[in-house]
């Protein structure tokens, strides 16, 4: 045996080879992940599981092409063409860049994927591409739905030409592109430069930020088509031309306007040139330090020694106030459990947040628009108060989901009769965490944007008392157990959006009654009658979630 | 032939590997042993090109795996500890889709499959109707395998490949790797099973705390420790003192 050459020290990250990439692999590697996302994952858990089938997927579907019929009306509106792709280019990439960021952490950086490809000969730029691919795919699909029916609406816009349709598809199909490819660079740089031990961390604030710059830049289009009179942002397009849906708006108006104005193509051109940008970026520059650090986050995990944050928090502990509102040791439990998960795991802060930063965005407006009328403020307050009544149900169905699923088991193997005080223990949680605090922050923020007419907020109470009530929805479809199912795709939008309508009928009714209360002087004894009403209602509900709740016995 | 030369891991100040070095000839059958967190896996991974080494040099057939890790994972197989498998696919799926991700055709990668079901008793229904993840541990275990040996890999990884099969499966199993070796495949085999290691491996690593602490046959091992069995010979090298004394006094204490 010759002897082996000096110890020396590793070559700089990233051998050649993982820079090549194979696009026969990248599409055996698309095919499974496609297959993988669309069937319907098989939870250890499957007769806890509630009933109703389908993969989600459909019925979100159906709510962008739906969102998307409400979108193509704003064709009638007297806008320019540059306007009208702007405004639904906005819509698109909020949509489609909020639904990809929540589920982006798990296609790219999936360390339990390690032990079924890591050792398999292929490239880190190939599984890159897949990865990049396969979410590209999705929001292909998200941003056709949401368009099918604004691109041909658009054809009624002045000076649209008849080609307009293929045009604004191409356009937004390169801006749903370009969603991916910003998230693949994302999680390709961060995995380059910041250091193992703090990657996870520093990946998961990252993403959310992320999702909260999305939420705010989309918001400043439809701000600013109100702002200028004539609806048209041709003059403004320079200004705009830093957010990308600018870009792809400027591709319909310079292919698909009255002129073929030079300025428009370039932008336009800009954008597709930097979409390919990225990809390009993320392939050949970043991805062998992506793949060598995805391997080594799962490793580094299990490795490293605990951080001081590891330790059970004052947040996680359940203090003796709050043991009088949990008495059963089993909801104290779930509570510690969705506590933690809810500050410490990085797969559900990913998708929580990110999934409660939109419903903020209502608020947020009026403080950073001095100009808005009162009747506005006060529209916006009554939709963030409608967002608050889902907030439970989003957030329930974000607990709900994990690709530690079959840990879940755990619930089933305990000796307990059903699963309600599961159920409630991440209830608590919820409404303590999330719930309170976006109520106070309604309050806080809507006295702000009321500019301290009190009176406005009053007619919101009506809606605040629903909201406990609200929480109890997530279980009455059958057992709720947190983190027992497996991501997929759509679930949570189906969910969201089942209980969108209710929402908005219910707490639109309760501000309608409550304002007619706060005018004819009766609001308190309103409010009274209400509490008394409710309190019934949530009395019913929780034998109703305590009846639906039952454990049976596995049938596979 | 792999040849490993001051191979070390580290996470920040943590060594998970330090300083490792030995050399396995070609068609040998190697135990590598070693308690929880020893370092074993991540061994592994670096000698099949997942983990990049912090220092040292590893060859695998002549090839560095820090400089061509592709051309490590085409020569090699691993069955690693977790078994992990895309759990949507069927069994049939996913061994046509790694048969696909190592460039075997498909008009070869079918009649291997097929050769692969027949000698692990995979029944054809269920590896082409049912999803992995309804398939017992065993049955997923031995998918598992046959995904690793596909592609007729020179260098074998079995990282704990008993998991979940039951006794017939396992007594053919371990008839396998012998006979793979004999025909010239070189096998690294970690396990817990310190009795299986006695009977089939030619020779046992034995890794603490990230450090090789022994090398040599079963027997050079008993000799050199003047322990009665492999089992005690691990024990002697690896394990915390009293271990039966404390194990004695845990159950009385769990039993009060």
């Amino acid at each position: 045996m010759s002897a082996v050459p000096p110890a020396g020290p590793p070559r700089a990250p990233g051998a050649a080879s993982e820079r090549e990439v194979d696009l026969g692999q990248a599409a055996v590697l698309l095919r499974a992940y496609l297959r993988l996302s669309l069937r319907r994952g098989s939870a250890g858990f499957a007769s806890m599981r509630r009933r109703g089938g389908g993969t989600g997927l459909w019925g979100a579907l159906a709510f962008y092409v739906l969102f998307g019929v409400v979108m193509g009306t704003t064709a009638w509106q007297g806008m320019d063409l540059f306007t009208y792709a702007l405004l639904v280019h906005s819509v698109t990439f909020f949509a489609v860049a909020s639904a990809m960021s929540l589920v982006a952490g798990d296609v790219i950086l999936n360390p339990g994927e390690a032990d079924v490809l890591g050792f398999r000969p292929v490239s880190a730029a190939t599984l890159l591409l897949a990865k990049g691919a396969n979410l590209g795919v999705f929001a292909l699909v998200l941003a056709t739905a949401l368009n099918v029916v604004p691109m041909f609406t658009g054809l009624a816009v002045r000076g649209a030409r008849p080609w307009f349709p293929v045009v604004h598809w191409l356009g937004s199909a390169v801006l749903a592109l370009f969603c991916a490819a910003l998230l693949v660079l994302l999680y390709a740089a961060l995995m380059r430069f910041v250091r193992r031990d703090l990657f996870e961390r520093v990946a998961t604030w990252a993403q959310i930020v992320l999702s909260f710059g999305i939420v705010a830049g989309t918001q400043v289009v439809p701000r600013l088509t109100e702002r200028y009179p004539g609806l048209s942002l041709v003059s403004v397009m320079g200004w705009l031309s830093p957010l990308p849906p600018t870009w792809f708006a400027a591709l319909d108006g310079g292919l698909a306007g009255p002129r073929a104005e030079p300025a428009m193509l370039a932008l336009g051109l800009g954008g597709c040139a930097l979409t390919a940008a990225l990809f390009a970026v993320s392939l050949w520059r970043l991805a062998p330090a992506w793949g060598a650090g995805t391997a080594e986050v799962a490793e580094a995990r299990a490795v490293a020694p605990g951080r001081p944050g590891a330790r059970r928090g004052p947040l996680t502990t359940v203090s003796p106030l709050l043991g009088l509102w949990m008495r059963d040791p089993v909801e104290r439990t779930a509570y510690r459990l969705a506590t933690t998960y809810m500050l410490r795991d990085r797969e559900v802060m990913l998708r929580l947040y990110p999934a409660v930063g939109p419903l903020l965005a209502p608020l947020l407006i009026p403080l950073f628009d001095t100009g808005s009328r009162r009747g506005g403020v006060i529209g916006l307050l009554i939709m963030a108060t409608v967002m608050l009544g889902f907030l439970p149900g989003t957030v329930m169905a974000t607990l709900e989901l994990s690709t530690q699923h079959p840990a879940a088991e755990v619930f089933r193997r305990a000796p307990l009769a059903d699963a309600a005080g599961i159920f409630h223990g991440v209830r608590k949680a919820v409404v303590l965490w999330v719930l309170l605090p976006m109520v106070l922050i309604v309050g806080v923020l809507g006295l702000v944007a009321s500019h301290g007419r009190a009176g406005v907020l009053l007619s919101l109470l009506p809606g605040f008392v629903l909201l406990p009530t609200f929480t109890l929805l997530p279980a009455l479809g059958g057992p709720w157990v947190p983190f027992s199912l497996p991501p997929m795709r759509g679930t949570r939008s189906q969910r969201i959006f089942g209980t969108m309508l209710p929402s908005l009928l219910v707490l639109g009714g309760a501000y309608a009654a409550g304002e007619a209360a706060r005018r004819g002087g009766f609001l308190p004894l309103f409010l009274a009658g209400e509490v008394a009403v409710v309190a019934v209602v949530h009395g019913l509900l929780l034998m109703r979630v305590r009846a639906a709740a039952r454990i049976e016995p596995a049938e596979a | 032939m792999i040849r490993v030369q001051g191979l070390t891991k580290l996470y920040g100040e943590q060594a998970a590997v330090r300083d490792l070095s030995f050399e396995i000839p070609t068609g040998q059958l190697v135990g590598l042993l070693g308690p929880n967190g020893a370092g074993k896996t991540t061994t592994v991974r670096m000698l099949a090109g997942l983990l990049r080494p912090t220092s040292g040099r590893a060859e695998v057939l002549g090839i560095d795996v820090a400089a061509d890790p592709l051309a490590v994972k085409r020569a090699i197989g691993v069955v690693p500890e977790s078994g992990a498998v895309f759990e949507t696919l069927t069994g049939w799926e996913y061994l046509t889709f790694v048969a696909a991700l190592h460039r075997i055709p498909a008009g070869e990668a079918e009649p291997r499959i097929e050769r692969f079901a027949a000698f692990f008793d995979l029944d054809d229904e269920t590896l082409r109707r049912k999803p992995l993840s309804a398939y017992s541990k065993g049955m997923r275990q031995k998918v598992v395998i046959a995904s690793a040996l596909l592609h007729n890999p020179k260098v074998i990884f079995f990282d704990e490949p008993l998991n979940g099969l039951d006794a017939n499966a396992a007594l053919s199993f371990k008839t396998l790797i012998t006979s793979l070796a004999r025909e010239g495949r070189t096998i690294v085999y970690c396990s817990h099973i310190l009795d299986v290691v006695e009977r089939v491996c030619e020779r046992v690593l034995i890794v603490h705390q990230g450090t090789l602490v022994a090398d040599g046959t079963v027997a050079e091992l008993r000799e050199r420790t003047g322990e009665a069995s492999l089992e005690r010979v691990f024990n002697k090298l690896t394990a915390t003192e009293n271990l039966l004394e404390r194990a004695e006094e845990f159950a009385r204490a769990l039993g009060s």
